[in-house]
């Protein structure tokens, strides 16, 4: 026996000694490859193909799910991390309802898989035989054929998820260990400086409950995308370690002290109850200048775009904006009931940034704008000519999403609306993209261009969109042949800080439609301010067709184009491929701080609705908006009062 | 009597009355069954359970008498419509079913890599979807449409335009690069479109050429290298060729499936009159 014990003590000593030397090991190799690449970057030898100085713009999606999501296992999807960097290239891949998907138009520039963190890959465990979950009798019911057996099973990890208590037996550490870490290697595996960026990156799920966490429990979505810029940790950080996003920022403030450069991006403030850009921290005390500036340095952009709505505005809190009513969906996770508008929308939290920053001295809401789509089958629909939507089987057919009336009906009348149609998917939409402007597509190009803010949202088609700020424009700027490199050199881009001086500086706002969509509309400009009570202002800068805009309203009149709802072909002549304009604020007060951001609008086209209807040669659901217009955000350019 | 008994016609008369008698038996008692729409406990349970998922609440006594009675009547729906052939010529039902069926006899799943040489002489017949393909470098000027006559206005510079001008200080601005280098045709059309790529594909290396026109607007353009297409090398495509061998056998198993499927069956096409 005392052998033993002596035996077991030298294995332990050495399993120690062991681990101290691979972690100087590792250390030691991390300061070389850190060496290697300060000499690279002196010597100017990673340029990539299509590098630029004047920055290109990059597309992508930095939301998406698969079979690893414990949702999306339930809608059947059995797609792999890998088959989200294959849809991006291009490639076909399978959506659960037995039909293939492809991407629209070319392959994606930068892309991330975004699994769920919390059960990260325990449902597919659970689903295969042999393994511990598998014999669990919550398994059994999860995959048996009795649905309420299944919604009980399904509701006892999601309850887990919202109340960050792990299920007993349920809960394996290890196997989410080793899903995350097959997430990086797929990742990794795909990273092509170049032509394909890819993150390792995941989500962390925090829901605000209403109504208790049993039955009538309705969520508020308080949810973000964790993303790395390059190396990751072995072990993720997911509600299960603590349901409090602020809890989130502490771990991620440590990733980077450990040289995991890390951010993470909210989604979905529309359905949030009004809690993603509250007015309070999440326990419900007072905001701090350290909520603000630790809020800011780990959220920096916000998808404010995708297929469960845009969160730009509602029309309630924009009732003098013609454009507000676009894609709003506003209910509450699973349920019916209608999701608190105040606090949930971009806009309005840009321009509380600003009076908080006042009090405070730190702004928690100065964030740029990103699009993706939240695909739940490994590829995001971004065409409304093709679309299928996000939850697998559940929203799979244009029947259940109610763009096509059931039964094989040829009309709607006598059509009663599906609950989940007209609450759900029908308000669901084909949207929304990243755009990114970077010299090259690579990792640390991409990333650090979000981390500026450097970013703009789209609904799904490419549009391009540029927007400067400077107190030095001179007036032939906008003419230049090389307007780009002097709009750099001498002012600031999208995301960026001027000081406010005695007179408005001069916006530059800049925009080229995507050839495989409708051409532009106008371009107009956001202005959010605070002066007490947040206040906005919608400018139109560039009309098309050469029009001008009323110097009364500051609007452009209607260019007139039109669709055909009985072929989706759009009228001919109305919009223009680029517009362009230079800007000076007219109510510009230099003793009040205003942020500034761009929406550019392009001319009607299709919904998805009226294309499942045209493709399955019924009529249209007359419930739902036949035509959408398409549009991109630009993040916001500060101007900052002294 | 006896005699009457082993005569042959007698015979067949009993037996048929026999018959007759049986039948007639057996189809009262079938159309009985037919005729009762009968609701068991269990299906029951099942529509609750369903209304429960749907619903997120259990259903009352109320909705339970509904669900009673939407049951009741879209199976006496389905039944009658049954009994009439509605569903032999319903092209939704033939979809479904034939859908149901093909995902019984497909297979989802890929099947193994293939090894070196069979991957090797599919490579060798595949050779063309492989190949590298042609890249150009070229630099544009950029005429927009938002300003008059963008065409005018780049044929009236293409005349000022020597071979070894970069153009930068020529035309409009441009939001995206003026010069653009190893890009594939199809890099060229997700950023101009098709039509523009299809006519820069024909521009011949060497001095400024144009006006020709995109999605975007009209553009002078000089080509300054073009590479043609070259044949892949197999030990670089290797992965991809893989992959795609694949789903082209997976592709091809599913073929094959459906065709033994309908090799049951003969088929006959009428000749048109």
């Amino acid at each position: 026996m005392r052998y033993l014990i002596g035996a077991s003590l030298i294995v332990i000593m050495l399993a120690g000694c062991g681990d101290a030397k691979t972690a100087a090991n590792k250390a030691v190799d991390a300061a070389k490859d850190t060496a290697q690449k300060d000499e690279v970057s002196v010597e100017n030898a990673v340029r990539t193909a299509g590098y630029s100085e004047d920055r290109n713009a990059y597309f992508g999606d930095l939301h998406i799910h698969t079979k690893n999501s414990f949702d999306a296992y339930i809608f059947n999807v059995r797609t792999t991390p890998d088959d989200v960097y294959r849809f991006a290239k291009g490639e076909t891949v399978k959506h659960p309802s037995g039909y293939d998907i492809s991407i629209w138009g070319e392959p994606l520039d930068f892309v991330a898989a975004t699994d769920h963190g919390s059960y990260m890959g325990i449902l597919p465990a659970m689903d295969t035989a042999g393994t511990k979950l598998s014999e669990l009798p919550m398994a059994k019911d999860m995959f048996s054929t009795d649905p309420a057996k299944i919604v009980a099973a399904f509701q006892k990890v999601g309850g887990s998820v919202r109340n960050g208590v792990p299920l007993e037996g349920a809960f394996d550490q290890k196997i989410v260990d080793d899903t995350w870490q097959n997430a990086i290697d797929a990742a990794n595996r795909h990273y092509k400086p170049g032509e394909l960026t890819t993150f390792a990156a995941y989500e962390y799920t925090a829901v605000t409950v209403r109504g208790g966490d049993g039955d009538n429990f309705t969520g508020g979505n308080l949810h973000r995308n964790v993303v790395f810029k390059d190396s990751a940790p072995d072990r993720l950080f997911s509600t299960l370690n603590s349901i409090n996003p602020e809890d989130l920022w502490d771990w991620m403030d440590e990733q980077r002290s450990r040289g995991n450069e890390v951010m993470a991006i909210p989604h979905n403030s529309n359905v949030s109850d009004g809690k993603m850009f509250d007015m309070v921290t999440y326990d419900g005390s007072d905001l701090s200048k350290i909520y603000a500036e630790q809020r800011i340095a780990n959220e920096p952009i916000v998808e404010m775009t995708q297929v469960k709505g845009t969160s730009e505005t509602h029309p309630l809190l924009s009732p003098n904006d013609e454009f507000a009513s676009f894609e709003i969906y506003d209910k509450l996770l699973g349920s019916q009931v209608v999701s608190k508008t105040k606090g949930g929308f971009v806009r309005e939290a840009l321009a509380n940034g600003l009076g908080i920053e006042k009090k405070l001295g730190a702004n928690p809401y100065k964030f740029g704008m990103i699009g993706a789509s939240d695909s739940h089958v490994v590829g995001g629909a971004f065409n409304e000519a093709d679309y299928w939507s996000k939850v697998g089987i559940v929203d799979g057919t244009a029947e259940a999403r109610g763009s096509v009336p059931p039964g094989g009906a040829k009309t709607w009348e006598g059509v009663s609306p599906s609950v989940n149609a007209d609450n759900w998917f029908s308000r669901w939409g084909a949207s929304g993209l990243a755009g990114v402007w970077a010299k090259e597509n690579t990792r640390e190009a991409i990333f650090d261009a979000m981390a500026r803010k450097e970013t703009f949202a789209t609904s799904g088609p490419r549009m391009k969109v540029r927007f400067f700020a400077s107190h030095d424009y001179d007036d032939n700027l906008l003419s230049a042949p090389d307007l780009t490199s002097k709009a750099y050199a001498s002012g600031v881009p999208m995301g960026g800080d001027l000081d406010a001086v005695s007179s408005s500086p001069t916006f530059l706002a800049w925009a080229m439609r995507d050839p495989l969509s409708a051409p532009l509309d106008r371009i107009q400009i956001v202005k959010v301010w605070n002066d007490g009570q947040p206040r906005e202002r919608i400018y139109d800068v560039a009309c098309s067709d050469g029009a001008q805009p009323d110097t009364n309203s500051s609007r452009c009149p209607d260019n007139g184009a039109s669709v055909d709802l009985a072929t989706c072909s759009a009228s001919n002549g109305q919009g223009d491929p680029e517009l362009r304009a230079s800007w000076k604020d007219p109510h510009y007060d230099s003793a009040m701080s205003a942020s500034y951001y761009v929406r550019v609008l392009e001319n009607p086209s299709c919904r998805w609705n009226t294309w499942d209807a045209l493709k399955a040669g019924v009529a249209p659901n007359p419930n739902l908006p036949a035509t959408i217009k398409e549009r991109a955000y630009s993040s916001p350019i500060w101007i900052n009062a002294k | 009597m006896r005699k009457l008994l082993r005569e042959p016609f007698v015979h067949f008369v009993l037996l048929g009355v026999l018959l007759f008698i049986g039948h007639s038996f057996w189809a009262a008692k079938m159309s009985a069954d037919a005729r009762t729409i009968f609701v068991s406990d269990a299906e029951m349970e099942r529509q609750a359970l369903i209304f429960a998922g749907e619903q997120r609440r259990v259903p009352s006594d109320d909705d339970l008498e509904a669900l009673l009675y939407a049951y009741v009547e879209e199976e006496a729906l389905v039944r009658d419509a049954q009994a009439l052939g509605l569903g032999a010529d319903d092209t939704i039902i033939r979809r479904r079913l034939a859908q149901k069926m093909r995902f019984l006899i497909e297979d989802v799943e890929p099947p193994d890599p293939p090894n070196d040489k069979v991957l090797k002489a599919w490579f060798e017949t595949r050779k063309a979807e492989f190949s590298i393909p042609a890249r150009t470098d070229f630099t544009h000027i950029y005429f927009s449409p938002g300003i008059e006559g963008p065409a005018a206005r780049a044929n009236e510079t293409l005349p000022k335009l020597s071979v070894t001008d970069d153009g930068k200080a020529l035309g409009d601005p441009f939001i995206m690069k003026r010069v653009y280098t190893q890009m594939t045709n199809s890099d060229v059309a997700r950023l101009f479109g098709s039509e523009f790529s299809a006519q820069l594909s024909a521009v011949e290396a060497g001095d400024w050429q144009g006006p020709l026109t995109s999605a975007l607007g009209v553009h002078l353009v000089k080509v300054s290298a073009r590479s043609n297409s070259s044949e892949a090398i197999f030990d670089e495509v290797r992965e991809v060729a893989s992959q795609k061998w694949m789903e082209d056998t997976r592709r091809a198993e599913n073929a094959e499936r459906l065709q033994e499927l309908i090799a049951k069956y003969k088929v006959e096409v009428e000749e048109p009159k």
